[in-house]
């Protein structure tokens, strides 16, 4: 007992060795809690503790931390809870939503835009560079914005459609066909690809247009008031001199009926394009009105949206139209 | 005043804060020695007494009770610390080293001495300080620590004695800091 209340001074005044040390752990490890309890208190009660070594201003920071977890005020800390809660769950949730979002605009970006029309139909479109593109009836056109606007302009066409190119000369245009590549700068003009047609044509209004046939490289440059027509079948290109006001004719207009009928349509046809149309269907349909739109310009086109509403098919010889029951 | 902390009062225990805390970080600086722990403890006791100021019964035991707040967490720090290897590295290093520390104003704190030995033995080769480790820390025998690293036991004595000198020097460069930081 002596012995340990030596070691225990000693340890007290940082006075032990090592080897003491040892002893000391021993020592102490066969004393219970209750007899270290007793010693200490012993001590504690004692009136000889200095006290002159103790930083006051840890003792300062020590009681701010006290009074933190004692004294903060009920009525504002379940709002705390409250809120420390809510941004817990909002917190993740809105990273979430804006990572999930910022895919989504991503994935948007990369897909392919295309514009296309029905049979009858038209559309104007503008493209992320400002270029001006009239869709003539069943024609497609399809193009990438994420990579449109940066090294080149590149779209797919098929179809017939009216160009206004912006101009910008160091990205050039491109309209890519089934047969053709168009290369501009800054043109307007009309082009007309359908792959079901054995020619594709171009009319020039303005700038500089250059054709390359896909099939045999040949590359033509075309200047305004010409048109370039190209054989599917020969791979021949020709360039012929044109009068500029029949460029895109079928920009100029449409026959627009609304609750027409069906005699009138058939008149209206007719002297537009003078032609003579023979019906040779006693069908009940004709009595219907008709409300659409036919073009002025394309008569098998006219024949065909009427055909279609009717229920009757026409064949077009020259400049005879027979419209006949459709099976 | 006791009457008063009874009743709630702030102001109360305040001013047994400003009566007793110091004694109680004294207190148990003796046996802590870590600034560290017993700051964890001061805390806790006046939490704990501002929790239970229902059953304080009078004046005179408010010393005792501040004990019997204080006990538990001193009690299995004090053993802790006891059986401790680094606190033995502190104890032995300052027997043996001829720094002058028996003068108690110079004398370097266990938390720094912590602190500057876990810096110091980055100094070591790996080798050294699993050696070190082993030995000093872990208390393994030079047997087992030679087992347990397929060395040979001469090579660990070897070793040990290296590191053990590398970290004194060590040592002793930072405790030079650390004095002049003291005197300022």
């Amino acid at each position: 007992m002596i012995m340990l209340n030596i070691l225990e001074e000693k340890y007290i005044q940082n006075k032990l060795t090592a080897e003491e040390l040892k002893q000391l752990r021993h020592e102490v490890q066969q004393l219970s809690d209750e007899s270290i309890s007793t010693r200490m208190q012993a001590r504690w009660m004692a009136n000889d503790i200095d006290t002159s070594d103790v930083p006051v201003s840890r003792l300062d920071q020590i009681k701010k931390r006290i009074d933190a977890s004692s004294f903060s005020s009920n009525s504002y800390s379940w709002l705390r809870r409250t809120a420390q809660i809510a941004a817990a769950i909002i917190i993740p949730v809105l990273i979430i939503t804006s990572f999930y979002l910022y895919r989504e605009n991503k994935n948007l970006g990369t897909n392919e835009m295309i514009v296309s029309t029905n049979i009858g139909e038209r559309a104007n479109i503008t493209l992320p560079d400002g270029t001006h593109v009239t869709l003539n009836s069943e024609s497609k056109l399809k193009y990438a914005p994420q990579t449109f606007n940066k090294s080149e302009r590149l779209i797919h066409f098929e179809g017939e459609a009216y160009f206004d190119v912006k101009k910008n000369h160091d990205i050039p245009f491109l309209i890519r066909t089934t047969d053709v590549q168009i290369k501009v700068v800054g043109t307007k003009f009309n082009l007309s690809a359908r792959d079901k047609n054995p020619v594709a044509e171009l009319v020039l209004e303005e700038g500089k247009v250059l054709f390359t046939s896909l099939s045999s490289k040949e590359c033509r440059e075309i200047s305004p008031n010409q048109k370039v027509t190209l054989d599917k079948k020969t791979g021949v290109i020709t360039i012929t001199n044109m009068n500029t006001q029949s460029i895109s004719p079928w920009r100029k207009g449409d026959l627009v009926f609304h609750n027409a009928r069906f005699t009138d349509i058939i008149h209206t046809i007719e002297s537009n394009y003078g032609v003579s149309i023979n019906i040779t269907s006693n069908s009940a349909i004709q009595k219907d009105l008709f409300s659409g739109t036919v073009p002025t310009n394309n008569i098998s086109e006219a024949m065909e949206i009427i055909g279609k509403a009717y229920h009757l098919t026409p064949t077009i010889v020259n400049k005879n139209v027979t419209l006949s029951e459709s099976y | 005043m006791v009457r008063q902390l009874k009743n709630g009062s702030r102001t109360a225990f305040n001013t047994i804060y400003d009566m007793y805390a110091a004694r109680v970080y004294a207190f148990c600086f003796q046996y802590i020695k870590s600034r560290q722990d017993v700051e964890e403890i001061v805390e806790d006791v006046f939490i704990k007494l501002w929790q239970n100021k229902n059953t304080i019964r009078n004046e005179n035991s408010l010393q005792a009770l501040l004990f019997i707040m204080a006990k538990g967490l001193l009690i299995d720090t004090y053993r802790a610390r006891l059986n401790e290897p680094e606190y033995e590295e502190y104890v032995s290093y300052f027997n043996e080293s001829s720094f002058s520390v028996q003068d108690t104003s110079k004398k370097i704190e266990y938390d720094d001495f912590c602190r500057e030995l876990q810096r110091a033995m980055k100094k070591l080769s790996d080798t050294q300080r699993h050696i070190f480790s082993a030995c000093k820390l872990q208390q393994l025998s030079n047997k087992e620590v030679a087992d347990k690293y397929a060395l040979n036991e001469q090579t660990v004595k070897n070793q040990l004695s290296l590191s053990l000198k590398i970290l004194r020097e060590e040592l002793k460069n930072s405790w030079i800091w650390i004095v002049i930081l003291l005197n300022c």
